[in-house]
């Protein structure tokens, strides 16, 4: 067997002295760099404009200084902190913001009101990725989904088991979770889905989705809400690149459901010697196609991450057969938008239908339109 | 917009040659060519245990499928077998459990031609989680349901949930691990992690526990003459793994990923190497761009090796000291068994089933 050294002595001899200065409580990337200061394997190009891209939530939910995800992200960024520090940071705004009924412990609960969260994070130069699915009663998935990584030895815990990690990690475990307007939403739909009950089980999935819809347009939810999610990636200036995403899933799922979010490859994947792709919308079109993964691969073979996204947003189309997926054209009958950097620093938001998304560079942070596969909308 | 629900699309997509419980027979696009050779390839468990019956898993479902039944359904036949025997301690019932003491099973499946999916992580108390996992596929609108939600998905679906899926055999060595892991009841916490490993490793070198099972999983694919594709994965997880951790098996494009048009790939071996680098996805993705199995799984080994920087993974030579199997199929009926390490795979065609030695990446073992 080889000679092998601790966790603490590997974080140490990979912990990049910069990072030091900016130490956030709880993170081993904080600490004192005792080592050689660089990580393992960096064949990051360095001078690149250093850039956050995000969902477009990453531009609006604000904390108590009025500073956005992507803002903070880049700020912390621009200070020296660690890539992923910084993005799980920026996503913590839209996790814990009250108003924000698709990400975090307010977003909509599962089908039984309970709230259960999905996660994943990558750090490209340190090869290292975390997640969690179906945790309850922690208000930052993202954190616990880093800790995943820098803690322990595996890449995804779930349910039960992930929130008896995040105990053991320090977190507050939260019963009965829920936001207040999340709640009443979820009382709402509980209403028209289950007046007697239960309705006739092969309508109720048609049922659930149609009140779903129902209620988007009727404005008593959000409609990006409803598969509401946020993704975050960013590069420094040293090109080193990470990326995360958190949300509460598909509103009213069936408890147990996991979404594409806490899976490396459906809703994030980070390679940091090419580039970081995550997504929002449907996360059963990502499970299956593993878009993200599609994408950071089609950035290896030299396109632009613009290129990358529509080709994987082409492949979703192609694999959307059942008709129940389908609009009237023949195309998707649902949302899916892409974030992608590389590690040139370049970017794109790329969605099925029109949309937008959010970024930060040295000019500030912005929402953008996002450039779309198809015109129109998913319903047409 | 129209929609139609489940049941009309199953009436529509469902052939007249039904098979009981099988949704299938007859694909909305199928691209693939006609008349390609059978085949069923596995883990090498897919030819070793019968669970007290007269064939293993990979005889089962080529017998099944040349049969004329669904090819997901002869897959999931077979594995059934793997999860079902006491004498396999790394799949299903009886399998190794987590640091509690709990069995917790793994499974996902894909159906090519119907370009369906479905998973189920940690799910507790069912024998068979690959039945679970085509449920998801064919009974919701998810591919992937964990935990405690698994398990009341599976009851919906009229399993029987077990309250403990040990057997005498996996119970004793269970508390075997635990009497040498926590002899105090707790390491310090750094030393803990190192101290399970460890405890492993000599549990392993004295016999005590199957190597193969320390990590063991059953992969098991197939195509059909009229070029069907499908593949299952499922699995006990890790011996005594932290509760809670998900491997690479439920997970598409990790432990298992099917492409109706181009192949199919899945793994056994160490899980985190795999939902890292999404190596069954990558190897359809090589054979798309018309990699043969054998390249293509070797594609997806070496980026694995590319990717493990972290000391402890390596071993002397500087290279993975864990071992991580592929098996993979295209819709020509090509076939590999490729490894890190020294291995074998399990095969059956229409010349019968046979143990095979896989190709490897590297000479020697994990270890050296």
């Amino acid at each position: 067997m080889s000679k092998r050294f601790g966790r603490r002595e590997f974080v140490r001899r990979t912990t990049a002295a910069g990072v030091a200065a900016a130490a956030i409580p709880k993170t081993l990337f904080g600490q004192p760099s005792t080592g050689p200061g660089q990580a393992p394997v960096m064949m990051t190009p360095k001078g690149v404009k250093p850039c956050v891209v995000a969902s477009s939530n990453g531009n609006r939910s604000k904390d108590d200084q009025g500073v956005t995800c992507v803002a903070r992200a880049f700020k912390m960024m621009a200070d020296g902190a660690d890539v992923l520090d910084a993005l799980v940071a920026g996503v913590a705004i839209v996790e814990l913001d009250p108003t924000q009924t698709g990400v975090g412990w307010s977003g909509l609960p599962n089908a039984d009101g309970v709230v259960q969260l999905d996660a994943s994070c990558m750090h490209g130069p340190k090869k290292r990725a975390g997640a969690v699915a179906a945790i309850e009663g922690v208000r930052t998935p993202a954190r616990v989904a880093q800790l995943v990584a820098e803690e322990t030895d595996h890449h995804l815990l779930v349910g039960k088991g992930a929130q008896e990690f995040a105990r053991s990690m320090g977190f507050k475990i939260e019963e009965g979770l829920i936001n207040e307007t999340a709640r009443k939403a979820w009382l709402e739909w509980k209403r028209r889905t289950d007046p007697l009950h239960y309705l006739d089980p092969k309508k109720r999935a048609q049922a659930w989705y149609d009140a779903g819809i129902q209620m988007v347009r009727e404005g008593l939810i959000d409609g990006e809400h409803f598969w509401g999610t946020i993704n975050c990636d960013g590069v420094n200036a040293k090109g080193e690149i990470c990326g995360v995403t958190t949300t509460s899933g598909l509103a009213w799922k069936i408890p147990g459901r996991a979404g594409d979010s806490p899976i490396l490859g459906a809703g994030l994947y980070v390679d940091g010697e090419v580039g970081a792709a995550g997504s929002t919308g449907r996360g059963e079109a990502n499970l299956y196609n593993l878009s993200s993964f599609v994408i950071v691969e089609e950035m290896r073979r030299g396109a632009h991450p613009k290129d990358a996204a529509i080709t994987a947003l082409k492949r979703v189309a192609k694999s959307t057969i059942e008709k129940r997926l389908l609009n009237a054209k023949g195309q998707p009958n649902f949302g899916l938008n892409f974030y992608s950097l590389n590690a040139k620093g370049e970017y794109a938001g790329v969605s099925m239908y029109e949309g937008t998304y959010a970024v930060c560079t040295e000019n500030g942070p912005q929402t953008l339109k996002t450039d779309a596969l198809y015109e129109g909308r998913p319903t047409d | 917009m129209t929609k139609m629900n489940r049941r009309e699309f199953v009436q529509a997509t469902a052939a007249a040659a039904t098979v009981p419980t099988a949704l299938f027979g007859q694909a909305p696009t199928v691209m693939t060519p006609k008349s390609v050779k059978p085949i069923v390839i596995a883990s090498s468990n897919g030819h070793k245990v019968k669970n007290g019956g007269a064939q293993t898993c990979v005889e089962k479902a080529f017998s099944m499928m040349t049969g004329g039944a669904d090819v997901l359904d002869a897959l999931i036949a077979g594995v059934n077998i793997v999860e079902l025997d006491p004498l396999d301690d790394s799949v299903g019932y009886g399998g190794l459990p987590n640091a509690d003491g709990v069995v917790a099973l793994d499974s996902c499946c894909m159906h090519g031609p119907l370009k369906r999916a479905g998973g189920v992580a940690e799910i507790e108390g069912v024998r068979t989680p690959s039945k679970v996992a085509q449920l998801v596929m064919n009974e919701t609108d998810h591919h992937l349901l964990v935990g405690k939600g698994a398990q009341q998905f599976a009851r919906a679906m009229g399993f029987a949930i077990e309250d403990d899926l040990n057997t005498e055999n996996s119970r004793r060595k269970w508390l075997e691990w635990k009497r040498r892991t926590d002899p105090l009841h707790y390491l310090p916490a750094k030393e803990r992690s190192q101290a399970y490993h460890k405890v492993a490793m000599d549990m392993i070198a004295e016999g005590i526990v199957d190597a193969e099972h320390y990590y063991g999983t059953i992969n098991c694919d197939g195509v059909n003459a009229k070029g069907e594709m499908c593949g299952v994965t499922t699995t006990s997880g890790l011996a005594w793994k932290i509760p809670g951790r998900a491997g690479d098996s439920p997970i598409l494009g990790a432990g298992l990923y099917v492409d109706g048009d181009v192949g199919a790939a899945g793994s056994t071996g160490r899980g985190e190497a795999n939902l890292f680098n999404l190596c069954s996805f990558l190897i359809v993705e090589e054979m798309r761009r018309g990699a043969h199995p054998k390249d293509a799984a070797l594609t997806a080994l070496r980026r694995v090796a590319k990717n493990t920087i972290e000391k402890r993974l390596l071993n002397s030579n500087g290279r993975p000291n864990f071992g991580l199997n592929f098996y993979v199929l295209n819709a020509k009926g090509e076939y590999a068994g490729v490894s890190m390490y020294e291995s074998t795979y399990a095969v059956c065609t229409g010349n019968g089933a046979n143990t095979l030695p896989t190709t490897v990446l590297y000479d020697g073992k994990p270890t050296d």
